[in-house]
């Protein structure tokens, strides 16, 4: 579907992309993460025909550049900020772009923007904006739809209603690429990953590979942490008291079972504790730091 | 085109400004009308200022009709839906300068109103002014008026792609169009020997404007009247292909 190879965009003598090659398939939810100024927004508007670049980008086989933009017919986008013309309703900023009248309406009904749509967009909310910014970025059934900061100002309630719209998009062929700096919300939609720093590529992995992540410690909590605390002392056991928990290393949990069966303490909760997204990009990114 | 042409002219037809606008040329010439004792058979002719105001007001109205673009975050969407670059500048173009002619055929109808309300048959349409009957003299005016947009809306697009300023382009906009006929005629009248080069100069365009109505102006530009209108008509072809460039490498 979505092709790109060896893309390097400059803004004047200053390269901001170097060498990111990548593809993404229909269904699949792609989240682009990286530092501020890292160039997540600038490969999102290459994609979109906007800056000038080297390489390749093609979309269906078609080839997308600065001043050719054919292919895009079926792409749709939300870019920094929602593009509404404020001077027009909600109805009428999404009938300057459809082309097919039930699709626009079945979006005003699933975004639950009924009661406000006929309104002028300046009276709306930035929420009620970056709703109506994605339904426009939803209109026609793109094949392909780039979100860049999709959760910006949007309640609780919103943010669940999009993941759950880009959910049922995807389902049907549809593909995303995503940036967010909210990277637990990215991770409950999102099916691989492209870690962008320093304006390369460093990773571009299935979110599975995250999912899996070895244990790196077991949370405990017994009947008398106090009690256990002192035991594992006495017995030279490593430990981190937090949040009436004890947390141990993974080398050593089969001896503090074997130590809490002797003593008959019992345990209440045993959790593996993994390495958690957040911090694994953070190591990721962190990594790349030292190697350079 | 067709559809990008479309999108411009819906947005122009739904912006609070074009009717603003409209509404604004209006008072502007009423303004232009009063005291009424002072109202001239040439302030007639001109069609009360419709003319200067028309071209102020477009000026403005252009740099708004892009810049609002830039302002609202609407330009990506605008531009990655549109087929190319230059589709999206030249559908801007061609509906600006039909709000141009419809602004002119508005202030024309308008300057008919203040006639009849407060000039009355002080001057009749069929007076001789300007070796015509004033009517003529009217539209022979706002033709080249219309000739005129076309220059400045061009040359406002240009400056726009350059500056992406409304402020900065409503200024020069101004200086260039109402400034630079003075001194059009000052470097014409210093460089005597140069005159048939200079006599070219985009700032001695302005002058269509009147010269179509009184013939007695070329002593002035030193052009016939077709040499003025394809002055103007050749100016704003060379300023919107080079807008069209610079908006085509523009980073937005």
């Amino acid at each position: 579907m979505l092709n790109v190879q060896n893309l390097n965009i400059y803004y004047g003598r200053k390269q901001v992309i170097k060498e990111a090659t990548f593809q993404i398939q229909p269904g699949e939810i792609v989240g682009l993460i990286g530092p501020n100024g890292a160039g997540k927004t600038t490969i999102m508007k290459t994609l979109l025909g906007l800056t000038k670049f080297t390489g390749t980008i093609t979309f269906n086989h078609q080839q997308i550049t600065a001043n050719s933009h054919q292919a895009l017919q079926q792409v749709g986008a939300l870019i920094e900020n929602p593009a509404v013309y404020p001077f027009l309703s909600g109805r009428e900023n999404l009938e300057l772009y459809s082309r097919d009248t039930t699709d626009m309406n079945q979006l005003i009904d699933r975004f639950g923007m009924g009661t406000y749509i006929d309104e002028p967009a300046k009276s709306y909310s930035i929420g009620m904006k970056q709703k109506l910014g994605i339904a426009l970025a939803l209109l026609n059934k793109p094949e392909f739809v780039i979100l860049d900061e999709p959760m910006n100002g949007l309640d609780i309630e919103a943010t669940i209603l999009v993941r759950q719209i880009i959910h049922e998009y995807a389902a049907q062929g549809t593909a995303f690429l995503i940036s967010s700096h909210v990277l637990s919300e990215l991770q409950k939609v999102m099916t691989s990953v492209i870690i962008l720093n320093h304006h390369e590529i460093v990773m571009n992995v299935p979110i599975d590979q995250f999912k899996n992540a070895p244990v790196t410690q077991y949370q405990i909590k017994t009947v008398d942490n106090e009690a256990v605390a002192k035991i594992l002392k006495g017995n030279d056991v490593f430990y981190r008291h937090q949040d009436q928990s004890l947390f141990i290393n993974t080398t050593d949990i089969d001896q503090v079972q074997a130590i809490l069966c002797h003593h008959q303490i019992m345990l209440r909760e045993l959790v593996p504790v993994r390495q958690t997204f957040e911090q694994a990009i953070v190591e990721v990114l962190k990594e790349k730091r030292v190697d350079e | 085109m067709k559809m990008t042409f479309s999108h411009e002219l819906y947005k122009m037809v739904h912006q609070r400004s074009s009717w603003v606008a409209m509404v604004a040329l209006c008072c502007l010439m009423a303004y232009s009308a009063t005291p009424t004792a002072y109202i001239t058979k040439n302030l007639v002719a001109q069609g009360f200022g419709v003319g200067q105001w028309s071209i102020i007001i477009m000026i403005a109205l252009t740099a708004n009709f892009f810049t609002m673009e830039l302002r609202n975050n609407t330009m990506t969407t605008l531009l990655y839906k549109s087929p190319s670059r230059s589709t999206v500048f030249l559908a801007k173009f061609f509906v600006l300068i039909i709000y141009g002619f419809w602004l002119v055929l508005i202030g024309f109808l308008f300057a008919l109103i203040i006639k009849i309300g407060l000039v009355g048959n002080q001057f009749s349409w069929q007076i001789v002014y300007h070796q015509h009957p004033l009517i003529n003299d009217l539209l022979l005016n706002l033709l080249g008026v219309a000739v005129y947009l076309i220059f400045t809306t061009a040359l406002t697009l240009l400056l726009i792609a350059l500056f992406k300023s409304s402020a900065v382009v409503i200024v020069i906009g101004l200086f260039i169009g109402f400034l630079g006929a003075n001194f059009s005629g000052i470097a014409m009248q210093a460089f005597l020997h140069f005159q048939k080069i200079i006599t070219w100069n985009p700032l001695n365009m302005i002058n269509v404007i009147n010269q179509l109505s009184d013939a007695g102006m070329n002593k002035i530009t030193a052009l016939t009247d077709a040499e003025l209108v394809i002055g103007n008509l050749v100016y704003a072809a060379i300023f919107l292909f080079i807008g069209l460039i610079v908006f085509r490498k523009s980073d937005l």
